[in-house]
């Protein structure tokens, strides 16, 4: 479908999302909780606070939860009963809407859609996304750990957002991407005017300060470098880069329960965790914190790449806002642009 | 739709308690095996305890069962010891690249194997006994720390029975008993004194690093085997085996996608990851 382009005045906006909320839409939104901000569920527009740049998380679990069961099982005897996981996917709900969450997070569904998907399909990951629809608001004013930019989005990127609204005064034009947008719009047409691309503000030249082609073409020869092992000496391994991250996607599995009854889990995992790759036989291939970071450098900047054709980063900056070493991957990766 | 992660149950048919720690298990699905190629691997577990990734140790072509060999370790390989035959076991699979044979036939093969890394070896290694007549002369190493570490020993007799076929088996020095009457020696220097050339010939090597380390540079400097003629796997920790999981990669390589099967070639151009 081709982009659609509509008008909404902030006051019909506050009546779309309450709309959505009265008609059983799960809307989720950036909302106060316990002193800082989260996506989580609102009952009302008030509840979502737009002012924040980024909420401390990502809406990744939305789209792969924290913990998912594969399967239920119970055993007695010979009989061993197992419930498909897929039969009951939690949230996997067509009237699930994530409103005001920010062009980076959007950009990162579509992304992590390639891994999901090549060769074996994972069906928990699809349901969920398929079923997501994105409503983003534009960035005005990225902070420093902000490199969308550089990440070939950008802070009015429409990439992975079902609608963008971009503010104008006192109202927004919004961007439609695709069907799953236009069915909202659809629904609450009374809301919403239709209008033209040419009425819709053109973006900012917004600028990069690196070229991730560089810091790719770095990472391409220089795995021993020395440069890993010395700036990461101060990681101290907690992962929060990793959990807060919305593209980093990888699992562990486990079984939870006893030999009678439980179930089998899929949780998030991190590389930055020694027992990652940790052998049976006691060897490591990754030892040191250079060794693990390097590798989530690499992931993102060069090995998803290279597969996918997408770099496994948004730009976010929240690896780098959260990290309790002040580790900046923004200024990491432009450090290693330099060096290419 | 299809849940990717969700086991079929497999029958135990046999256990074979191969040494002190280690076992080999022979199951079947729907009364026989599966279907697979040598190399491939799959997740197998004890619900309730949890996955382990193991090679396929048996022959392809023998359609009355599969089998892997395991060393009991960890929390997984204890629930899988504790296992009894007619019991149930969870698999998944068969997942990862593949020994190509077609590129063996008419070659002289040499298998070497090293502690438990002789599974996947004998996987690909009675698949090519199985077919005789494709190969010319076989060779076959197989080393462990001790006498009590050889897995396999019921079967040494059918391996050394086929036609233009050589066995050597050996045990690290200090490893041997009284009557033993094997070798004694470390893999890659029992490696080295066998009449083997590196013309019209395949090696196939699995082991501890180590071990492939020092029998890839006598097969390459001493004998005069090509790179691309070294074939070997890798083990790395696994979770999902389907490419998705993120933790088995070398570089750019996955393992359980990429792999688990490479030649010396390709492991030439990883970086230094596993």
């Amino acid at each position: 479908m081709e982009e659609k382009y509509f008008e909404i005045s902030s006051e019909n906006l506050k009546k779309f999302v309450d709309g959505m909320v009265t008609d059983n839409y799960e809307v989720i939104a950036p909302t106060d909780k316990d002193g800082d901000t989260f996506y989580g569920k609102i009952s009302k527009f008030e509840e979502a606070n737009l002012d924040i740049l980024l909420p401390k998380m990502s809406y990744k679990e939305y789209l792969l939860p924290k913990t998912e069961t594969i399967f239920e099982y119970s055993i007695s005897g010979v009989d061993t009963d197992i419930k498909d996981g897929l039969q009951n996917i939690a949230g996997a709900n067509e009237k699930r809407v994530i409103f005001g969450g920010r062009p980076c997070d959007a950009g990162a569904g579509p992304i992590m859609e390639k891994v999901f998907n090549w060769d074996y399909k994972d069906e928990f990951f699809n349901e969920r996304f398929k079923n997501l629809t994105i409503i983003s608001i534009a960035c005005e004013k990225p902070d420093n750990y902000c490199f969308c930019t550089e990440m070939q989005l950008s802070p009015e990127s429409s990439y992975g957002s079902d609608i963008l609204l971009k503010k104008s005064g006192d109202k927004y034009f919004a961007i439609v991407t695709g069907e799953k947008g236009l069915n909202l719009v659809k629904k609450y047409s009374d809301l919403f005017t239709e209008t033209t691309k040419d009425k819709v503000p053109a973006d900012k030249d917004w600028k990069k300060i690196f070229e991730i082609e560089k810091t790719k073409s770095f990472l391409d020869k220089n795995f021993e470098h020395n440069y890993f092992q010395e700036r990461f000496l101060s990681c101290i391994g907690c992962g929060v880069c990793t959990y807060t991250c919305p593209t980093c996607h990888c699992f562990d599995i486990q079984d939870e329960g006893n030999l009678k009854e439980g179930r089998r889990i899929r949780n998030w995992d991190s590389c930055q965790f020694g027992i990652f790759t940790l052998h049976t036989s006691g060897h490591n291939p990754r030892v040191t914190q250079g060794d693990r970071y390097r590798q989530r450098l690499m992931h993102k900047f060069k090995i998803y790449s290279e597969k996918f054709d997408k770099y496994l980063c948004v730009g976010c900056g929240r690896c780098s806002r959260n990290c309790p070493e002040d580790i900046d991957i923004k200024e990491v990766a432009k450090n290693l642009a330099e060096m290419a | 739709m299809e849940n990717i992660y969700l086991p079929k149950l497999a029958e135990i048919k046999e256990i074979i308690q191969e040494t002190a720690d280690t076992k080999t298990i022979r199951l079947t699905i729907d009364g026989k095996s599966i279907d697979f190629l040598p190399g491939q691997f799959g997740e197998f577990s004890l619900i309730g305890e949890g996955e382990s990734t193991f090679g396929f140790s048996s022959s392809p072509l023998r359609k009355e069962y599969f089998e892997f060999s395991f060393r009991t370790s960890g929390r997984a390989t204890t629930g899988i010891n504790g296992l009894n035959e007619g019991d149930k076991l969870a698999f998944r699979g068969p997942y990862g690249n593949y020994f190509d044979t077609s590129k063996m036939h008419g070659k002289d093969i040499v298998f070497v194997g090293g502690g438990i890394g002789m599974a996947p070896v004998k996987s690909i290694m009675e698949y090519c006994l199985d077919e005789r007549d494709k190969y010319g002369k076989i060779t076959i190493l197989y080393g462990a720390r001790t006498v009590g570490d050889l897995l396999y020993k019921n079967i040494f007799e059918e391996w050394k029975n086929h036609k233009d076929t050589e066995f050597v088996v050996t045990v690290d020095p200090g490893g041997e008993t009284p009557d033993w009457k094997g070798k004694v020696g470390f893999v890659p220097t029992i490696l080295e004194q066998l009449p083997l050339k590196g013309e019209n010939s395949i090696a196939v090597v699995c082991g501890p690093p180590i071990m492939i380390k020092f029998a890839l540079k006598t097969l390459e400097e001493k004998m005069g085997f090509s790179k691309e003629n070294i074939i070997t796997t890798l083990e790395n920790r696994m979770k999902c085996g389907l490419g998705k999981c993120g933790r088995c990669n070398v570089g750019s390589v996955y393992v359980c996608k990429d792999g688990p099967v490479f030649t010396a070639k390709e492991l030439e151009s990883l970086p230094n990851d596993f």
